[in-house]
């Protein structure tokens, strides 16, 4: 109960705040819905158990991100657009593709709903522990996954020296 | 029904959130508006990954980590893009991408 | 660890299969492979043969055999069925051809060097240790089937490799023709073999598995009669006779011998040609049965030692020689299966396709066929080997004293055996006098090293094969050897006299057939054109065919037709419209990738829900 108490208005914030960013004509306000969404986009993850997705989420989404994509704004002197948005035929042809798949889905849902209504809607009542998914996550990194983490570590090693190398 | 929050809620919520970084990255005029749009598309599938990470008992939590490595990737994604960004700005001194046509 | 080789051995026999489309599709998209890659990895497959097939020989010994059956096509109670049967026989002979196609295939990188369609060759090489392992591993007769046709096929690929050359080409074809006589004699016999299972088994399966080929074998002699079991068994074995050239069909070897040596070397006389030994070994439990099909492997098998080797004693050309006693020898093993000696038969099978593949080799070491100079010389390695051939020396020697003892019971047998034996130390050594030794040329070293370690697994044989004492057929090749020292020494060239044109001829047989079997199949085409055009010319015919193409002119062009002029326009049409789509705008190319996904996707949804509501779920 106390999950779909939260869940309701985090979505509703989300979907909302991401189309007024999109629709937005100052690209300050754009950016600023734009935190609001990935801020609650860090609840979401909290709701599912991934609290240290969460705090990640929060740090890269809610901090650094915004930080890198403001300096930019005021480096470049971005113009407010008179038109947030393009209009002519790729409008429609979007608005089109974005229908069709939303329908196909809502019907993809609605026939799963119908095949098997009991175990879907139920809450997975697994008694989480941050301390056993913590367990789970560091086990992933430094076993399974150590060579992909290995090589994420050196990509972002060859950035920072890139970017800073290039920017003199 | 409503109560119950399941795998297809969130699901869905990352479904929404992709569709409106899709329109997003085709709609917007403005560089920095497309570079956000991305980063929503991306959100997105980390709340599918971390769904599935959560509801699939024989994945072992493995959508977490993949949810993190997604984050990271996204952020060095940003940061090139943004240089990218930077670097061709020096030369048009504009942020419409209609203006970038010839790269 | 216990049983990995058996395990595996079918990834090794799939290795060259691999390797062979990967040539050709790289072929096909022209792409260049260097010669040193391709030749690294089809040795690299021979080797892994080696090794694998060794591993299985002992793991067969130690655990028995095994086999893998996946059910190709199941129509009743008729099962064809494909798999790998890894038992004793077929590890010994995959032994044998891995590691002669290893020392043949090193040999021909440095033979084949001038060649400009190397690629192709060693494509056909692979191809040929594939078809050559999907037959010896085969669980039942019909992959048996299967496998004798890949053969066929690869054989008539390789003889006619330079089919620039009309005769070489033309013998290709000729090979290709006999080998079909003895392939449809095998269907023939496969046939009824099922014909007669399916009729007289009890409900089970009909899959002519070789598990259980005595029940087989009991049954099918329990419901035929005597000379019916007979004829079915002639069937099969003449199957096994074209492929091992005996008598009547032994000429197609001749032929063959215009594919370049090493060919020559590795199918026509170490590996394919022991097929025929194969099969008849695998049939064995049909054939014990009847007293007559026995004798009569026997008496060919004989017959046919004795008059290929009377034909070989009076060729000139080398080639010709060994393809002679090629058949000479195989009919010996032949006559040793009949005997029910099966063991001697692999035995002689292994050291006789060495000693051939050493002959042969060194043959092609001074003779290539790209070199300028066209004089025929022999090498050392020649005369060793024709040692271990005529069996005055190494394993040769051992396995003749073994056919000696076998024959024991027919005074008669042991006789022409040694006739035989005779005849074989004269041709051989009748050559090494005729032409002069070999002085002064190098070949290269892969050749070298490769006739050497040819010579070495024949020495090694004296040891592994028992029995070596100097009895009667030593001093009978001995005998032979002294007798070609004093023809060569007497008459330089017999090409004069009537015996030596009938013997050197062979017996005219190939003429008989380009004569009488040729015109006889002129006038059958003669006869069926006489009809045709009796037909043809039918008045009334002619107008109702006219009439018929009228109708079939308007439905074709009404309603075959129209869905594809449809199915043109729709495209023009959408591909005018999807002209604009063309914008060099990234954005404008994301939206009609969403659009075009999203149509995907419902078109996905809608047929899976067509699909579950209708046909009432999957699976």
């Amino acid at each position: 109960m106390t999950t779909a108490l939260i869940f309701y208005p985090t979505a509703l914030i989300i979907i909302i705040f991401s189309i007024f960013s999109i629709l937005s004509k100052k690209i300050v306000y754009s950016l600023i819905s734009a935190i609001v969404v990935f801020m609650a986009a860090g609840l979401i993850f909290y709701l599912l158990g991934a609290e240290y997705n969460a705090v990640i989420q929060l740090a890269i989404y809610g901090l650094a991100v915004p930080v890198l994509l403001a300096m930019a704004i005021m480096f470049t002197d971005v113009k407010n657009e008179k038109h947030a948005i393009v209009t002519g035929a790729r409008k429609f042809v979007i608005i089109t593709a974005v229908l069709l798949i939303a329908m196909s889905v809502v019907y993809l849902t609605a026939i799963a709903v119908n095949l098997t209504i009991g175990p879907i809607f139920s809450t997975i009542s697994t008694n989480l522990n941050s301390f056993r998914i913590f367990d789970a996550i560091t086990d992933g990194f430094f076993t399974s996954y150590i060579i992909a983490f290995e090589l994420f570590s050196i990509l972002l090693l060859a950035v920072v020296a890139g970017v800073s190398d290039n920017a003199k | 029904m409503l109560n119950n929050i399941g795998i297809y809620h969130y699901l869905i919520l990352g479904f929404i959130l992709f569709l409106t970084g899709l329109c997003g990255v085709v709609l917007s005029r403005n560089i920095i508006k497309i570079l956000i749009s991305i980063e929503f598309m991306l959100t997105a599938v980390n709340i599918n990954f971390t769904t599935f990470g959560l509801h699939c008992k024989n994945l072992a939590f493995d959508g977490y980590i993949f949810a993190l490595f997604y984050i990271a990737a996204g952020a060095v994604e940003l940061a090139i893009a943004l240089y990218i960004f930077y670097a061709m700005y020096r030369e048009k001194q504009t942020s419409n991408i209609e203006d970038y046509g010839d790269v | 660890m216990s049983e990995f080789f058996t395990d595996n051995l079918i990834w090794v026999i799939l290795y060259p299969l691999w390797i062979f489309l990967l040539i050709g599709t790289a072929r096909l998209f022209a792409i260049r492979m260097s010669k040193k890659l391709l030749t690294l990895i089809t040795l690299a497959g021979s080797g892994l043969g080696i090794i694998f097939s060794c591993g299985a020989l002992i793991n067969t010994f130690l655990y028995g055999g095994k086999e893998f059956v996946f059910t190709f096509i199941k129509i009743q109670n008729f099962l064809l069925q494909l798999g790998v049967n890894i038992d004793k026989l077929s590890a010994v002979y995959m032994l044998l051809l891995f590691t002669i196609s290893f020392i043949i295939q090193l040999y021909a990188s440095s033979y084949m060097s001038r060649e400009p369609k190397y690629y192709r060759f060693f494509g056909y090489l692979n191809l040929f240790n594939f078809a050559m392992c999907f037959l010896l591993t085969s669980p039942n007769l019909f992959q048996i089937y299967a496998g004798w046709e890949l053969v066929g096929l690869v054989s008539y690929l390789l003889i006619g490799f330079q089919y620039v050359n009309p005769v070489k080409s033309k013998a290709a074809v000729k090979t290709f023709i006999i080998n079909r006589i003895g392939d449809t004699a095998l269907l023939a016999g496969i046939l009824c073999l099922i014909y007669i299972m399916w009729t007289y088994s009890v409900p089970g399966v009909v899959t002519l598995d070789f598990s259980d080929f005595n029940i087989i074998s009991s049954i099918v002699y329990a419901h035929t009669n005597n000379f019916t079991f007979f004829i079915l068994c002639l069937l099969l074995f003449t199957g096994a006779m074209v492929k091992s050239a005996q008598f009547p069909f032994h000429t197609w070897l001749q032929d063959a011998m215009n594919a370049p040596t090493p060919v020559s070397a590795l199918i026509h006389s170490a590996t394919m040609v022991a097929a025929g030994v194969f099969l008849t070994i695998k049939l064995l439990p049909l054939f014990t049965l009847s007293r007559e099909i026995l004798l009569f492997i026997v008496i060919l098998g004989m017959f046919t030692a004795l008059f290929c080797s009377l034909c070989a004693i009076c060729q000139n050309n080398v080639k010709s020689v060994l393809a002679y006693s090629t058949s000479a020898n195989l009919g010996l093993m032949l006559a040793a299966v009949g005997c029910g000696n099966i063991d001697l038969a692999v035995i002689y099978l292994i050291v006789h396709g060495f000693i051939k593949a050493a002959l042969f080799l060194s043959y092609g070491m001074t003779n290539n066929e790209y070199a300028e100079d066209k004089s025929i010389t022999l090498p050392p390695s020649f005369i060793i080997a024709s040692f271990a051939l005529a069996g005055l020396a190494f394993a040769g020697l051992n396995c003749k004293e073994l056919f000696f003892e076998t024959f024991k019971q027919n005074t008669f047998l042991r006789i022409e055996f040694l006739l035989a034996a005779f005849m074989c130390a004269v041709y051989i050594f009748r050559l090494c006098c005729k032409y002069p030794l070999a002085t002064g040329q190098r070949p290269h070293i892969r050749e070298q090293i490769s006739v050497w370690l040819l010579l070495l697994i024949i020495t090694a044989g004296t040891f592994a094969v028992s029995g070596s004492q100097l009895g009667v057929p030593f001093w009978t090749a001995f005998a032979g050897a002294i007798t070609a020292v004093i023809i060569s020494i007497k008459a330089k060239d017999c090409n004069e006299g009537a015996v030596t044109k009938i013997c050197g001829g062979g017996f005219f047989i190939d003429r008989f057939y380009t004569k009488y079997i040729y015109s006889l199949y002129g006038k059958l085409a003669d006869t069926a054109n006489m009809i045709d055009s009796y037909i043809s010319n039918n008045k009334l015919l002619l107008y109702l065919s006219k009439k018929a193409v009228a109708i079939a002119e308007f439905i074709e062009k009404y309603i075959f037709e129209a869905p594809v002029k449809l199915c043109v326009i729709c495209t023009k049409f959408a591909s005018r419209e999807l002209e604009h789509a063309q914008t060099k705008n990234v954005q404008t190319y994301i939206a009609y990738g969403a659009l075009i996904a999203g149509i995907i996707f419902t078109a996905i949804l809608l047929t899976y829900t067509f699909v579950i509501n209708n046909l009432g779920g999957i699976g």
